[in-house]
């Protein structure tokens, strides 16, 4: 090549740290890798723990009760059909209602009936949780469908979650009777969003069709709910108010936004109890496999170092360029991890939240980005550091013996 | 310009020591070109360290342009290696992953604030050792004594006063020996102090002095 | 250098390929492997479309896998093989997403199980074709021999 090639450039150390990085890529992604897999699952915990928080706090606002009464065996599943959407279907005699809306404390009460069904489309069969509201007393479905499309549903329409995959306007067919979707809910990260509404009135016009039309009948006792929906006359109370009726109304579980949140809780510890141990784990891994990689690359390059200082580096210099290498891959492997966290859980989302029974609402942009930024730089700064011991023992050698130690 | 007093260096290793320099002292004029001769072990490589910084004596002073050296905090002997010494070793010592040019342009990192004019001054070196056209080359594309021009150019870029050179010839032919130490010598005819170790007493015939060393003491000068 | 290190690109490949075809046939489960199956008018059970999935993902990794074996026996084909690769798993991807989708329903076993593995396997010959593309011209004082 010709000089006229050469472009004018600035020496820096940057550029040495740079092109040492590309020395043994080999070794270089090895040890990125190590970083990549603690940053990876480091961002997907938080991820996980913040969008759990925030499915928490939107969904149980949204839900608008304070309590819910069902069937004293229809807790446990109460709870994962409140939290994940898994369709359930539990019956308790309706006349519960006004013995729970006459106990102290109680302000509002409405019923729900549901219905697990199958619907069939095009590629595939998958069950759905039918969730009948009462038109008259329902303070969950009935404020969105005022504010979206300020008239009640007619008789043959439904109401689906935002996770149902279907359109508005489109056909949805239940137990041999036809449905039109007029709206879609907004997204709450909890089992709303995989959930169809309609009014209790229809879910028993299905199940008297349902001897005629459907393949399998649906069967719903006489006078019988599956939970009541409780509002109370003041919210900080919910835990006294739910003792009474306990004590007042025998054969029903009471279930508290605060009990859902703590059983929530519980099961993300119990998903913690992998993800933190791996980064927590991997963190000491990293450090250990940076100091015993850095240690090596000292040695290896002691000559090297030595002569960088007789060309007038100080010892913070000199170690600046082992520490800079250490921090471009710890920084690399964190960007590489956060991008990766965040594809695993994408692709592993449904998985993880269905074994593990747990609402997610993506956190907000500025969250994941503040996460993301956290676990970049922490990586960095655990790679410089594990770094650090190695660097300066090489840096602070007597120029003449690092040189001439690498000469033998 | 360079002073030693009474410098003395030993090396202990287990239960053995050995005297690198012992009571040395010596005054070298600027513009003086020194060989220094002898054996393996004489001494010779402690020596130039010393003058340069690189090691410490166990005893006595070493003084360059008037500043003892080991008076100096690190960042300050730092920086005088940087602006006035320059070394050659018997290695060619350059860094595989960066070009010819990028090489020589190493030590301008070291200049606080950097060096605006260090492209420029690279290229005009490589053009007086003859390898400008190499420029972007890698290291392993150069044969040995062109990758021991190409550490002579870097040594000389921050305009050193002072220029060590440690067995600059070994391991070279005859041919490429003779132009290194022409190098040499017209860099001292320039105005540039030298210091030279050899094994090589032919070329004490260059020098304007010549320090035979043996066991860490000058046995013979002239 | 040692074996490894030359062919780090043929190695790669043949282990993602042979664990992308091992995982199809014993670890990832579709929905027929659930017991689910679609009832047609004539009360015969069909495969759903996530068995077929399954069918086009094992041949593409058979094809990576063969790949692999390729450039430990051709290496100066190894670059231009890693890009096809790469091509080869973002096909992998497109396959569960969009060329022959899994069932609608996210609960189903194979948006459980099958499309997740895929689309982590799709990604790592991804991503690890465009790292075989990439050829180190600084690395080292002498170059390799790709």
């Amino acid at each position: 090549m010709t000089p006229k090639d050469s472009r004018p450039v600035r020496m820096g150390l940057w550029r040495l740290v740079a092109y040492n990085l590309l020395r043994k890529p080999g070794r270089s992604v090895t040890a990125a890798l190590a970083v990549v897999l603690v940053s990876a699952t480091a961002f997907a915990g938080v991820l996980i723990s913040q969008g759990v928080g925030r499915a928490l706090d939107v969904g149980l606002a949204r839900l608008g009760a304070d309590l819910m009464v069902v069937p004293a065996q229809g807790a446990s599943a109460a709870h994962t059909a409140l939290v994940v959407g898994e369709p359930v279907s539990f019956y308790m005699d309706g006349a519960l209602a006004g013995r729970v809306a006459a106990v102290d404390g109680v302000r509002q009460v409405s019923p729900q009936v549901y219905v697990e069904t199958m619907a069939n489309s095009a590629c595939c069969t998958g069950r759905i949780f039918l969730v009948g509201f009462d038109l008259g007393s329902d303070f969950t479905v009935q404020p969105w469908l005022d504010q979206k499309l300020g008239r009640s549903l007619a008789p043959d329409e439904i109401i689906v979650g935002n996770h149902v995959l279907v359109l508005t306007g489109d056909e949805m067919k239940f137990y041999g009777s036809d449905f039109r979707v007029a709206g879609r809910l907004d997204a709450t990260g909890m089992g709303m969003d995989e959930t169809v509404f309609l009014p209790a009135s229809a879910v028993s016009k299905i199940a008297t069709a349902s001897l005629t039309l459907a393949e399998k009948p649906l069967t719903i006792p006489d006078g019988q709910i599956s939970a009541l929906l409780v509002r109370l006359a003041d919210r900080s109370a919910a835990e006294a108010v739910a003792q009474r009726i306990r004590a007042e109304v025998p054969g029903v579980s009471v279930l508290t936004g605060g009990q859902i949140a703590r059983d929530v809780g519980a099961d993300l510890r119990g998903l913690m109890t992998w993800v933190l141990p791996v980064a927590t784990g991997g963190i000491g891994v990293v450090v250990l496999l940076f100091l015993a990689l850095f240690s090596s690359v000292a040695t290896e390059r002691a000559r090297e170092i030595g002569l960088l200082r007789a060309m007038g580096a100080t010892v913070r210099q000199a170690a600046g360029v082992l520490v800079g290498e250490a921090v471009w891959l710890g920084l690399l492997g964190g960007l590489s991890g956060v991008a990766a966290g965040l594809a695993g859980y994408a692709i592993f989302q449904n998985k993880i939240l269905f074994s593990y029974t747990l609402p997610f609402l993506w956190p907000g942009t500025l969250a994941e980005v503040l996460a993301g930024v956290a676990v970049v730089l922490g990586s960095g700064l655990l790679a410089g550091l594990s770094a650090l011991y190695p660097a300066l023992r090489i840096a602070n050698m007597e120029p003449h013996h690092a040189i001439h130690a690498g000469l033998r | 310009m360079i002073e030693l007093v009474d410098v003395s260096k030993r090396y202990s290793s287990g239960d053995q020591t050995v005297d690198a320099l012992s009571g040395f002292s010596d005054h070298i004029e600027p513009g003086e070109f020194v060989v220094i001769t002898g054996r393996s072990g004489a001494g010779k490589s402690t020596l130039l360290s010393l003058v340069g910084g690189l090691i410490r004596p166990d005893s006595g002073r070493v003084l360059v342009q008037g500043k003892d050296l080991w008076a100096l905090n690190d960042a300050q002997r730092s920086l005088l290696r940087c602006e006035t010494i320059g070394f050659v070793f018997q290695f060619a010592s350059l860094i595989p992953t960066l070009t010819v040019l990028e090489n020589v342009m190493l030590p301008t990192a070291f200049l606080p604030g950097g060096d605006g004019k260090g492209h420029e001054r690279a290229l005009h070196l490589l053009e007086r050792v003859a390898l400008k056209e190499q420029a972007v080359r890698l290291p392993w594309q150069l044969s040995g004594g062109q990758q021991k021009r190409v550490a002579v150019a870097r040594a000389l870029l921050n305009q050193p006063a002072v220029l060590l050179a440690d067995e600059p010839t070994a391991d070279l032919d005859e041919a490429t020996e003779g132009e290194i130490v022409e190098l040499f010598a017209g860099l001292n005819r320039q105005g540039t102090t030298i210091l030279l170790a050899t094994h090589n007493t032919d070329l004490a015939a260059r020098a304007s002095r010549h320090l035979v060393l043996t066991g860490g003491r000058v046995t013979r000068a002239s | 250098m040692s074996f490894i290190s030359k062919n780090w690109r043929g190695l790669t490949f043949l282990t993602l390929g042979i664990a992308t075809v091992l995982a199809g046939l014993f670890l990832l489960e579709n929905c027929a492997d659930a017991g689910h199956f679609v009832t047609n008018a004539n009360g015969m059970k069909m495969h759903m479309g996530c068995t077929w999935t399954e069918r086009a993902v094992l041949g593409l990794g058979g094809l990576t896998a063969f790949m692999g074996l390729v450039m430990l026996f051709m290496r100066e084909s190894a670059r231009a093989l890693s890009l096809a690769a790469a091509a080869g798993g973002a096909l992998m991807i497109a396959t569960p997403l969009w060329l022959i989708p899994t069932c609608a329903n996210p609960m189903m076993t194979c948006n459980l199980s099958l499309k997740p593995g895929v689309l982590t396997l799709g990604g790592l010959i991804m991503v690890a074709g465009l790292a075989g593309v990439v050829q180190f011209v600084r690395a080292g004082a002498v170059p390799r021999a790709v």
